[in-house]
């Protein structure tokens, strides 16, 4: 998708942001918290998520990870996450994967026009995007030189209008205009991915988010024991013996030490 | 350049312009008035220049006022005005520039051009500057729900004569990418000095300056006077100057090319980035902040270590301690930081940073 033309004050709204991203100190990550947080701001969204996913051809389940995120509650964000690892949004982003493998560079798209026919409004998938207080939604995926995709939702609540293709531009071209986040040292750990199981990502999310084992269970509505047996498969999927290690490995992309 | 309506009806002649100001915000201008007309209270009247008189000092005002029914008047100021006047008029301009304006003009100007925008515009033409290139950061654009912070933004102007004033108008898809790709280029370098050379040879490179330099502070030479400097040591008179000035105390950026000059689309291109990109006029960093808890050198390397993701047997390894002697700086460290867990370090601190120093310290760990 090539970059739109916009008139020069949200250009320039653009350029001081991004000029803003590139003075924060602490690597990508504060970089891409620093980029979403302002973004967000500045069209009005309410939450956001950055996930990383296995390429993926439209009309098949698309696997990811989220691995940042803000603006969401504990409990909207466990509902989010229900909403968008359900089977039944593979259809819903029909539109916008088959986009990407046509135009082969960053795509990014509105609900509205991802979605026209509204099977993410409809049941059981409209109640699971209330719950997470989500309406609007512009999602925008960018390919990075590996296999893999980064998926960045930028979300409004239920009770607000949805995004225009004016703010969808100033994601776009904010996004799409550094590259270099998008770039991951890690992507070798993303490989092994769609062999876990739904529920098993899910854990893997909350563990990355810090979530204790009980709170995992408890978002996930399972016994403690399945949540363990869960997080020893996730952890031997990633050869990491801790939850600290696997924090790091996701922070740093690499085990900084070699074993 | 464009017609600013009724206002320019009152110039007299080639040489006068004219801004229309609160006469409250400027004290001085209303004070040499009022000594000059005694009745320019009553201001629906025109006067003409040459009730004036011709003795006026270099920098003040000539004077014709209309001014309909707001509480507006118009001046025409007089060529050659001082970088007083200049700075202390036009940096005050940006700030009144919503209020000042009649409901008539704001009509006219409504067509895209912001008022501070023709302000400037009018600023220019003062300073001998005719037909330069205005153009201003305007804050962020926000929800309307938000509060407007365009006011609080610095003036800026870039200029270079005889190049006609660019409309607001789209910046094209390829130049915005080109834009950001210059920002891309400098994300991962941390310092700020040369973060900025980087920033400012790319943009060089982007709209085919030959050179740039970078002054200490617009406090300095009048722009007329940076200008004829330039136009004489520079690129000669066929060359480019572009002269960018951020704010009264701020750098002064000149991009210099010679043979041609500057195109519109180029000049907007530099001001673009050089306006909104704010670290490039602040001075050096200052010193890293002292962090707030201070952790011994073992306990830093030990909670380097944590946050890498190794457990406690791990870091006895790296560090050739024994396990014990390692939980003993992890219960310190913790306690220091107040936190109960490595997760909840992790969690915590993902700045490595901003608590215990910068983790490439860890290559020169033993």
């Amino acid at each position: 998708m090539k970059f739109p033309s916009l008139p020069e004050s949200t250009v320039r709204t653009v350029v001081r942001l991004i000029g803003d991203v590139c003075a924060v100190q602490g690597g990508q990550t504060e970089q891409k918290r620093e980029l979403m947080n302002r973004l967000t701001h500045l069209i009005g969204a309410d939450s956001w998520a950055w996930g990383v996913a296995r390429d993926v051809e439209p009309g098949e389940p698309s696997v990811h990870l989220s691995l940042l995120h803000s603006g969401f509650t504990e409990e909207t964000y466990a509902a989010f996450s229900h909403a968008y690892l359900h089977p039944g949004m593979t259809q819903a982003h029909t539109s916008i994967v088959s986009a990407l493998r046509k135009t082969g560079s960053q795509v990014t798209q509105l609900r509205q026009e991802m979605d026209p026919q509204r099977i993410s409004w409809a049941p059981p998938l409209g109640e699971l995007w209330r719950n997470a207080n989500i309406e609007g939604v512009i999602l925008s995926l960018h390919p990075t030189p590996g296999k893999f995709l980064n998926i960045v939702g930028i979300y409004r609540r239920v009770d607000a209008p949805l995004f225009n293709t004016v703010e969808r531009d100033i994601a776009h071209v904010a996004l799409g205009g550094i590259p270099s986040l998008h770039l991951h040292e890690s992507e070798e750990s993303f490989e092994s991915l769609p062999l876990l199981s739904p529920r098993q990502r899910m854990t893997l999310d909350l563990l990355a988010q810090g979530y204790t084992r009980q709170r995992i269970a408890e978002h996930l509505e399972i016994s403690l024991h399945t949540t363990n047996d869960y997080v020893k498969t996730v952890f031997r999927h990633l050869e990491v013996r801790s939850q600290s290690e696997l924090i790091a490995y996701f922070r740093r992309g690499r085990r900084l030490l070699s074993r | 350049m464009q017609n600013f309506g009724a206002a320019s009806q009152l110039k007299e002649r080639q040489l006068f312009s004219t801004i229309s100001i609160l006469p409250a915000r400027f004290p001085r201008i209303t004070n040499l008035l009022s000594r000059r007309l005694p009745d320019y209270q009553d201001s629906r009247k025109t006067y003409p220049l040459t009730d004036l008189g011709s003795d006026l000092p270099l920098g003040s005002m000539a004077f014709v006022t209309s001014a309909r029914k707001s509480p507006l008047y118009s001046f025409s100021i007089r060529l050659g005005i001082t970088k007083n006047v200049l700075s202390n008029n036009l940096f005050r301009l940006k700030n009144v520039v919503y209020t000042a304006v009649p409901r008539d003009a704001r009509e006219e100007w409504g067509r895209g051009i912001p008022p501070w925008r023709v302000k400037i515009h009018r600023e220019m033409e003062v300073t001998r500057v005719k037909d330069g290139t205005a153009t201003a950061g305007q804050g962020e654009v926000s929800r309307p729900d938000r509060k407007d912070d365009s006011l609080k933004s610095d003036a800026v102007i870039i200029l270079q004569p005889d190049t006609p004033a660019p409309e607001e108008c789209l910046i094209d898809g390829n130049d915005i990418q080109a834009l950001l790709r210059l920002l891309d280029d400098v994300l991962n370098l941390s310092d700020e000095a040369s973060r900025s050379e980087k920033l400012l040879n790319g943009l060089c490179e982007l709209i085919g300056a030959d050179s740039w330099q970078r002054l200490a502070s617009a406090a300095g030479p009048s722009i007329s006077e940076m200008y004829e400097k330039f136009r004489k040591e520079g690129p000669g008179v066929h060359g480019g100057i572009a002269i960018c000035i951020l704010n009264q105390s701020g750098p002064v950026f000149v991009l210099l090319r010679h043979l041609h000059p500057f195109t519109p689309r180029e000049l907007r291109l530099a001001s673009v980035l050089l306006t909104e990109v704010r670290w490039l006029c602040t001075a050096p960093s200052p010193e890293a902040p002292i962090p707030q808890v201070r952790l011994s050198l073992r306990e830093k390397q030990v909670c380097t270590l944590l946050l890498a993701g190794l457990d406690r047997y791990g870091i006895a390894d790296h560090l050739g301690v024994a396990i014990n002697t390692v939980s003993g700086y992890v219960r310190s460290a913790y306690k220091k930081l107040g936190v109960h867990s490595q997760v909840e370090l992790l969690t915590r601190f993902n700045q490595t940073s901003s608590v215990i120093g910068n983790p490439s310290s860890l290559s020169s760990l033993p």
